[in-house]
């Protein structure tokens, strides 16, 4: 018998933040006018789009909730976040195709150009209190993913509710929660790593998708004293991912009288006991889409058991809020 | 008039070839082992008199013709690769055309982009080989045409020695002619069997890429 592999599940996260128009300042989340939470804004969101669906437009997308949870808190490093997670529906139409079961080869539908394919989709909305900014987590199933319809449909809502104000749904970057990193840990060692490189085309073709650990040629260590490191590293913070050879550069200036030659710099960076390390050329390590296809439990429609996505999707969320896995108190 | 047996352009390919990867410079070390250092060693075995004698020359003739039947082979694996390479590449197109009815995303635009990188490099090395292959051919070739003069050449001089008449001067450009075609049959044959190592090379890590 076949074995069918389950199609590519990933998670992806986004800042949520609110500018107020007429002064082009960033909100309190919960402090909109002073008192509406915008907490409040996405339960009404979602009970509308529970009970309407979206649509019928030139997108020719449709999109409804189909289910979503109450909100539960959770606290991080001392900040209350307020989470209410869900399934989206999306599909889109405005064109004809056949349905054939795989089994026979008879057409079982005729789909019209009316009808549309809704897909499933979780998502997760954090809202801190006392804080600007949000955390929003989106699926993704093979290609397809929900952030335009998502941030548009939310987006003509809250303008309908809120017109003075902006909402802003951007990339949650690697850099500023590597800057959140340094800020609250301290680092610990400066590797300088020199990679071989391949001079032939074959060996070149050979080892394209090895572990770069097979590559790897030398390293040069610097364990952190006086707090020499850290004050370097301090200094290329406004300047990450790193670049070898731009101008002053106080990572090469740091072991210039070793000649050593390095294709990349890692930080060992200790937060709470804990250790992370972070190649500062290439901060992917760190990058807040996750490809959970491994992880996630499937039902036998080939999507995600709702529980198991949702609390992968919290873990991310503890991780991208306190920039590394801090421990953290849940309640109902 | 020669343009059918023009093979300038295929030399020129193969020396391309001994570039460093992602670089447009060459390689000393690969010029210095594929093109200087069979000149030294040919050059030693005519300063030691080590002489193309008769046997030689068949010997010669003949591991030659096996290996470039053996090469010609060798080009049609190489076409029966770059065939399914390119039949994989269709397939991958027509299924991306087919899967945007929703909103696409580019959670796996990442593996796209290593997956073309990847394939490009398999691209690049099946045109290298495919090149190498055809310069060791080739100077496969001029070896059996060189080797096939000196013989006649030998021939000539012997039969001349037992006295059957003969053009004196022409016997003169032999003593010459012989040496100066060795030098290059020594030489070609160093580079080709230097040469064939790096195919077997290229060949064993596009036959693993096919195995994975």
């Amino acid at each position: 018998m076949l074995k069918i592999l389950p199609a590519c599940i990933s998670l992806s996260s986004y800042t949520l933040r609110v500018k107020e128009k007429s002064t082009n300042k960033y909100i309190i989340l919960d402090e909109l006018n002073e008192e509406d939470d915008i907490l409040e804004i996405f339960i009404s969101f979602f009970d509308y789009f529970l009970a309407n669906m979206a649509g019928e437009d030139e997108s020719k997308k449709l999109f409804r909730i189909h289910r979503y949870q109450p909100a539960r808190s959770i606290e991080i490093e001392s900040t209350e976040y307020r989470l209410i997670s869900g399934i989206v529906k999306t599909g889109s139409y405005g064109y004809e195709s056949d349905i054939v079961n795989k089994n026979g080869n008879t057409v079982t539908h005729h789909r019209t150009s009316e009808e549309a394919e809704l897909l499933p989709f979780y998502f997760l909305v954090a809202v801190p209190r006392n804080k600007d900014e949000g955390i929003i987590i989106l699926q993704s199933f093979k290609q397809y993913g929900i952030k335009k319809i998502f941030t548009e449909n939310f987006d003509n809502y809250f303008r309908s509710e809120r017109a003075e104000y902006k909402i802003e749904i951007n990339d949650l970057i690697p850099e500023k929660l590597l800057n959140e990193l340094l800020e609250r840990g301290s680092v610990t060692k400066l590797r300088y790593i020199s990679f071989k490189q391949p001079v032939d085309l074959a060996d070149a073709a050979d080892t394209e998708d090895r572990d770069e650990d097979s590559n790897l040629k030398a390293e040069l260590i610097l364990s952190e004293k006086k707090g020499i490191i850290s004050g370097v590293v301090d200094s290329i913070k406004g300047r990450l991912p790193y670049k070898k050879g731009q101008d002053d550069d106080p990572l090469k200036k740091l072991i210039e009288i070793t000649s050593f030659e390095y294709d990349t710099v890692k930080i060992e960076v200790r937060v709470n006991g804990k250790y992370k390390n972070i190649d500062l050329c290439d901060l992917g390590n760190i990058r807040p889409t996750m490809n959970i296809t491994d992880d996630v439990v499937f039902l036998n429609s080939g999507h995600p058991e709702f529980d198991s996505i949702n609390q992968i999707a919290i873990d991310l969320f503890k991780e991208l809020a306190s920039g590394l896995g801090i421990e953290s108190d849940t309640s109902a | 008039m020669l343009d059918k047996i023009n093979i300038f352009k295929l030399f020129k390919e193969h020396l391309g070839t001994l570039k460093k990867f992602n670089s447009d410079s060459y390689n000393i070390e690969d010029i210095i082992l594929f093109l200087i250092f069979p000149a030294i060693l040919a050059y030693a075995l005519m300063i030691y008199n080590i002489d193309l004698t008769n046997n030689i020359i068949i010997i010669l003739v003949t591991s030659f013709s096996i290996f470039a039947a053996l090469l010609f082979n060798l080009l049609l694996l190489i076409y029966d690769i770059v065939s399914k390479s390119n039949g994989k590449k269709l397939n991958r197109n027509g299924e991306d055309s087919n899967e945007n009815s929703v909103t696409p995303s580019n959670s796996s635009s990442n593996e796209k982009e290593k997956k073309k990188k990847t394939l490009s490099l398999k691209e690049r090395l099946l045109k290298e080989t495919y090149v190498n292959i055809s310069y060791n051919i080739t100077i496969a070739i001029i070896s059996i045409i060189f080797l096939l003069v000196i013989y006649l050449m030998l021939e000539t001089m012997e039969t001349a020695k037992e006295g059957a008449s003969a053009y004196p001067i022409l016997l003169h450009v032999f003593k010459y002619v012989i040496p100066l075609l060795s030098f290059f049959v020594y030489y070609f044959l160093i580079q080709f069997m230097l040469t064939l190592f790096m195919i077997l090379k290229r060949i064993h890590v596009l036959l693993s890429k096919e195995f994975e």
